[in-house]
């Protein structure tokens, strides 16, 4: 089969189109089903939030959209191409059109900060050292973290390698964001940071974003679209002010944050 | 317990099958020459580096007890002309080559299990599918084609030290001269022995490299997986050393009958 690069970018869909869409997706890890049956669309240049209890199945679902874990059944299909059933060749010309951030960063810690980010260019492109170089640059000046290329990842916090992460995924201008769980763990200033660089960076680079997270604050706050995942499954989608006006229980114990209600300590699953 | 014991075997069957096919998929990442000769290299000389002390300690000791157990007793029989043959083929056929490999198994095939494991509980080999990079060619060729390349070598200190100790107990403790130990290797050891053993340890290098990987890139559940990774990966690529080289000394002989044989 002809693979051609062009046809897995986002260019000839208008913002507000269904970009990626996924389909009645199953998945189980042993006897654990941690997927039963989700379905979702994404529209080309919004900020997608995913929320739902932590251990729920959130970043597989993440993981399942980048291929690194493959469905059950079901399928998802992204600019028009069907997703699960690619091979790792036509999944790796399709992952240069993705940027992901992921829970802990997973920069690599043999390699320095520009190392880290210059990755992928060096992977995949022919430009010089020189033009790397620049892009590096610019890219830690976007994510607030100038002139620190020459670090190793252990001499940064917790906060630092999150933004390192971030440059390295968006190093290539992906059409398409992944971040999972961009704010756990980190202080209240640093998530407030954080939430603003994913919007700037959906400004900015008109990617669209879809974003983990069990932090309601950050979901409200940069959200255009907030889904609440439960059970395996999406059980509601809608605008910042829909969600919060929901009725649904789930959605509101889930806001509230409280104790009683439907989501209890059985609903949270071990996540790979 | 039978159950406990097929599903352990189902397991390790399972592995070699992907072990297997790990090592195609990176052959064919090799044959169309796409190695970073740099991160090679770098492999390459921290295996050396890593190993060498190691693997001429492992080579003097051999060497030298080989001679303190067998030398008296040669002596005794009038034999002594043969003492230095015999240290030379013991090391060169069999000794430096399964020595080398055992020690080189716990040096490097471990680091290579535990620095992969790391890489696979903090996501990083994730990250490196994410970045459209495969694992194998990023990770795996070098380490496998760097432990291939430099278990041979290290195995050629290993006799030459080993040699050196086997001389140095014959000459201080059993009185052998060395004129006689150097006749008796120069009139016993044959250039194809040598090649036997080296041979045998280019295989021997590539178990440990695909051992190694492969437990780190299997490796699940933190620090505690890392650790199971490291461990099992030790005995693992040594259990296979063992068996493969029953099978690669018959395959050495036979091929020197069928070949070189007067």
């Amino acid at each position: 089969m002809m693979m051609k690069e062009s046809a897995y970018s986002a260019d000839k869909f208008n913002k507000g189109d269904t970009i990626i869409s996924v389909r009645d997706l199953f998945k189980a890890f042993g006897t654990k089903k941690v997927l039963k049956g989700l379905t979702i669309d994404v529209k080309k240049g919004e900020i997608l939030v995913i929320i739902g209890p932590s251990g729920c199945g959130k970043s597989v679902l993440l993981k399942h959209i980048m291929g690194l874990l493959s469905p059950d059944s079901g399928s998802i299909f992204y600019a028009g191409n069907e997703v699960t059933k690619f091979s790792e060749a036509e999944f790796n010309l399709m992952r240069k059109r993705f940027g992901m951030l992921f829970q802990g960063a997973a920069l690599f810690d043999s390699l320095t900060v520009g190392e880290n980010i210059s990755f992928g260019l060096k992977e995949h492109t022919t430009l010089s050292k020189s033009a790397i170089d620049e892009i590096v640059n610019e890219k830690l000046e976007l994510v607030g973290l100038p002139g620190i290329a020459d670090l190793k990842p252990a001499q940064l916090s917790g906060g630092m390698k999150k933004r390192v992460g971030l440059a390295r995924a968006i190093a290539m201008n992906p059409d398409v964001l992944l971040y999972d769980e961009p704010t756990t763990g980190l202080d209240p200033v640093m998530v407030t940071i954080i939430d603003k660089l994913t919007v700037d960076m959906n400004k900015k680079l008109g990617c669209t974003t879809i974003l983990v997270t069990h932090d309601m604050k950050s979901a409200f706050r940069i959200a255009d679209r907030i889904a609440m995942h439960f059970n395996g499954q999406i059980i509601e989608v809608g605008t910042r002010e829909e969600i919060m006006r929901s009725t649904n229980p789930v959605v509101k114990q889930f806001i509230d944050g409280s104790e009683e209600g439907p989501i209890t300590l059985a609903h949270v699953t071990v996540e790979k | 317990m039978i159950n406990f014991l097929l599903d352990e075997i189902k397991a390790m069957i399972k592995g070699l099958g992907e072990m297997t096919l790990m090592l195609a998929s990176g052959f064919s990442f090799l044959i169309r020459g796409q190695v970073n000769l740099k991160d090679l290299v770098n492999q390459m000389s921290s295996i050396g580096v890593d190993s060498l002390f190691m693997v001429s300690i492992t080579g003097l000791s051999t060497g030298m007890v080989l001679v303190v157990q067998m030398g008296n007793q040669m002596m005794k029989m009038g034999a002594e002309s043969y003492v230095g043959g015999i240290v030379a083929l013991a090391l060169s056929r069999e000794l430096a080559p399964n020595l080398t490999a055992i020690v080189v198994a716990g040096r490097i095939g471990s680091a290579m299990a535990a620095e992969i494991g790391t890489m696979a509980v903090t996501e990083q080999i994730d990250a490196l599918h994410t970045l459209a990079v495969s694992p194998i060619k990023y990770l795996f060729v070098p380490r496998v084609l760097a432990t291939a390349l430099m278990l041979p070598i290290l195995t050629i200190f290993s006799n030459a030290i080993g040699l050196a100790g086997g001389a140095f107990v014959s000459v201080m403790q059993v009185n052998i001269s060395l004129v006689t130990f150097k006749e008796s290797i120069l009139s016993t050891l044959l250039v194809r022995d040598i090649i036997g053993g080296l041979a045998k340890t280019v295989i021997f290098g590539i178990i440990i490299g695909t051992v190694g990987c492969y437990k780190g890139f299997k490796t699940y559940g933190g620090a505690e997986g890392v650790g199971k990774s490291t461990t099992s990966s030790v005995v693992l690529a040594i259990m296979l050393i063992l068996v493969a080289n029953y099978f690669l000394s018959v395959l050495v002989v036979n091929v020197n009958e069928t070949f070189f044989a007067q």
